[in-house]
Parts: structure tokens; C-alpha cells; sequence
């Protein structure tokens, strides 16, 4: 799935410059800078989307790490914890490798609009803990059924050691309403 | 442009201010280019990308990843608290830089008035038009990790390690002097403790915030 990511956000990059060849672009693309020939690479809707790709699947792998450390298993993909270790760790190692190993994310002179980073960076960390809560609660759908009788202490996240998160919403909207 | 190996003047060629740390700051610059291995890796650490993400990966880690709920909740709620702090962090740079505008000398990068460090930003990085004093992204960082610090120690000296490697890659690529990075830290070290001082745990806002994240199970 990297590879296919990496394929469609750098198109421009189909053939990798050696090493030797990228120092002389950068050197050449320094020299423009300083004569003021041009800006240098403005951030765009590509570098956008790879901050995204780089929070969204950093932070799917760390939630899976999370619910395997917290023994979350409403938060989980997997049935066995190390899996959910395994899997965490390679995808956001796998994914931090391919954004500065993508040579456009490395290079010098990308100067970044720190507003739109931001926004990146947070929407893939939202919409990963979405995609998080939807995938696991229907992996574990069968699995994780509802508690029978009344749960008074767990609340929020303590409940996704039992439940899903649909499951787990839907008892503490209910639990809040019956309490008003 | 003056060579870093010759006696520097107290002011640099436009009036403006060169930090007592500046022979450091060339000795490190002075490394850049010489060991392939080491620019991708300084180049890496120094980019607006690497640690941030890190840092937003370790606060993701705190908010969701205790054992216990009641150490879950501590977490929750520093981390909020912790959150005016970084705020302040932000607004105490903002005043600096247009102090030193307004009132003294503008504080100059360190690829300005030495061609080490101006070697060390065309190789590995991109110029900047800010004052080199204070490290902005240092002092938001480091107000983090102090405010971090009354949560969990560990997930703190994660964050402080993150500070200090972060402060060091952009001293090496020319664009700060160590002193920036070491101000940036007191200021955001400063702001951390106003901030968790005026917002107790037991105050309010973080508890009535919590209340409704529960209710989503995103707390």
C-alpha cells in the first residue's frame, strides 16, 4: 500500500537520482535561491497529503501499540496483542522510512507552510482514530459482545477493554441519558 | 563575509547582534558536508517534519496509552493543562521578536555572518527571515515536555531527548546558535510551569472537557 502511495505522489520522481546528481540539483536550485531566480518549492497539495499519509498511518500503528500496551481490545485490529505490537511498530516505522526516504520530503529548500503542517498533521491524526475506531469495532464485532447488568465504574476508554467503540459509545450516551 | 576562524567583532557586518556562543556554533556548522551520513541524518532531525510527528506520536501515547484509569486521567487532564503553556510559549516568542525589532538589534541567523553555517543552511536547509533568538520551534516543544513532565517522567525525557537532538540538528544546519536553543528552552520551560500552575487538576475546565470526551470514548 506504501509503494502504491509512493507511486501516485511521486510521479515527478519516477526515476531516483543518484546521490551526486541530487547534490548538484541542490547546489544549482541554492545558487537560484541566492540570485533570486526563483522561490524555492512552495508547499502544494502533495506535500500536503504526505504529512497527512506520514500522521495518519504513524499514528493507526501507534493506537494498535496502544491498545496492545493497554490491553484495549475494543481499540485493537488484531486477537493477540503481539500482533497488534508487530504491525504498529513496521507501520509507523514503514511510513516515517518512506516520507524522508521520498526524496522530495528530504530535500533542503522545501520551505513548509506551518499553518497547513499543522492542519496535516492533525487531520491525519483524526482521521486516523477514526479509521481506528470504525475498522477495530467491525474486526471485533462477534467477538466483543456488550456487558450484561449494570457497568457503573468504566467509563470512556476503560469500556473499549470489553467493547467496541460503537458498543461503548452507545452504553455511555445511554448511561449519560438515563442519568439526567 | 568574516571567516569563523578569525576574531569575530561583537557586532556582525550590519550592526547586528552575533551571540558569545558563536565559535560553537561554527564548529558545529563547520561538520556539515563532510560526511554524507551524517547531513541525512542531521537534515532529517533539523526538518519541521521528524520530531514533531515523534512528539505528536508520545502525546497520543499519554492521552490513550495508561493501564490504569485513574493514571489515564492524571495524563488526560496534564495534557490540557499543559496546552495554555504551549500557548504562552508561542506569545512570549512573539513579543520577543517584535521587541527586538522595535527596541534593539535584530537577532541575526548564524548563515548571516558566517560561511560556515551558511554552507551548512544551502546544503541541508532553506533560509529564514525570523530572529535567530529565540528557537520558536524549541521553545513550543520544550513548553510541551516541562508540562509533559508533571504527567509521566518518562514520556517527559522522551520529549526533553526529542528537544535536545531537534535544538542540535538546527544548530548544525546553520540556522540557529546554540543559545537560541538553550533559550528556547527556558522560555518554554517557563511558560509550561505558569500555565500548570494556574490550571490545577482539580480546576474545572479539564474535568468538565473530559466529561464530555468520555462520553466518545475518546477519553
Amino acid at each position: 500500500m506504501l509503494l502504491w502511495f509512493n507511486s501516485i505522489y511521486n510521479t515527478e520522481q519516477a526515476i531516483k537520482p543518484g546521490p551526486a546528481l541530487r547534490a548538484a540539483y541542490r547546489t544549482c536550485q541554492s545558487l537560484a535561491c541566492t540570485a533570486g531566480k526563483f522561490e524555492p518549492q512552495e508547499w502544494g497539495g502533495t506535500m500536503f497529503i504526505s504529512c497527512f499519509l506520514l500522521m495518519f498511518w504513524s499514528s493507526v500503528g501507534a493506537l494498535q501499540v496502544i491498545a496492545s500496551w493497554a490491553n484495549l481490545e475494543g481499540l485493537s485490529f488484531f486477537f493477540h496483542r503481539a500482533t497488534g505490537y508487530i504491525f504498529g511498530v513496521g507501520s509507523a516505522t514503514a511510513v516515517i522510512v518512506w516520507f524522508f526516504a521520498a526524496d522530495k520530503h528530504a530535500q533542503p529548500h522545501v520551505s513548509p507552510q506551518l499553518g497547513e503542517q499543522f492542519s496535516a498533521y492533525v487531520a491525519g491524526v483524526l482521521v486516523a482514530l477514526v479509521f481506528t475506531f470504525v475498522v477495530s469495532s467491525l474486526v471485533k464485532f462477534r467477538k466483543l459482545r456488550p456487558i450484561q447488568g449494570s457497568v457503573d465504574k468504566p467509563q470512556g476508554v476503560e469500556l473499549l477493554k470489553r467493547m467496541t467503540w460503537f458498543r461503548a459509545v452507545r452504553h455511555s450516551l445511554r448511561k449519560a441519558s438515563e442519568e439526567r | 563575509m568574516v571567516s569563523g576562524c578569525e576574531t569575530q567583532p561583537e557586532e556582525g557586518l550590519g550592526g547586528e547582534i552575533v551571540p558569545p556562543d558563536w565559535q560553537l556554533s561554527v564548529w558545529i556548522t563547520s561538520l556539515a558536508g563532510k560526511n554524507a551520513c551524517l547531513d541525512e541524518v542531521m537534515g532529517v532531525l533539523a526538518s519541521n517534519f521528524f520530531v514533531p510527528a515523534l512528539t505528536a506520536l508520545v502525546l497520543l501515547f499519554l492521552w490513550f496509552g495508561a493501564r490504569r484509569a485513574t493514571k489515564r486521567e492524571h495524563n488526560q487532564k496534564t495534557i490540557i493543562r499543559m496546552a495554555p503553556g504551549v500557548l504562552l510559549a508561542f506569545l512570549a516568542v512573539v513579543v520577543l521578536n517584535w521587541a527586538q525589532a522595535e527596541y534593539g538589534n535584530f537577532w541575526e541567523r548564524p548563515y548571516v555572518n558566517h560561511p560556515e553555517a551558511e554552507n551548512a543552511m544551502r546544503l541541508l536547509y532553506w533560509p529564514l527571515s525570523d530572529s535567530s533568538f529565540p528557537s520558536n520551534a524549541i521553545t513550543g516543544l520544550a513548553a510541551a515536555a516541562a508540562g509533559i513532565w508533571f504527567a509521566d517522567r518518562r514520556a517527559s525525557a522522551i520529549m526533553w531527548t526529542l528537544v535536545v537532538l531537534w535544538g542540535l540538528g538546527r544548530v548544525y544546519v546553520g540556522i540557529h546558535y546554540p543559545i537560541d536553543v538553550a533559550g528556547g528552552m527556558l522560555i518554554g520551560s517557563l511558560s509550561a510551569l505558569l500555565a500548570i500552575n494556574l490550571v490545577p487538576e482539580t480546576s474545572g475546565v479539564p474535568s468538565w472537557l473530559l466529561k464530555q470526551a468520555k462520553r466518545f470514548c475518546v477519553a
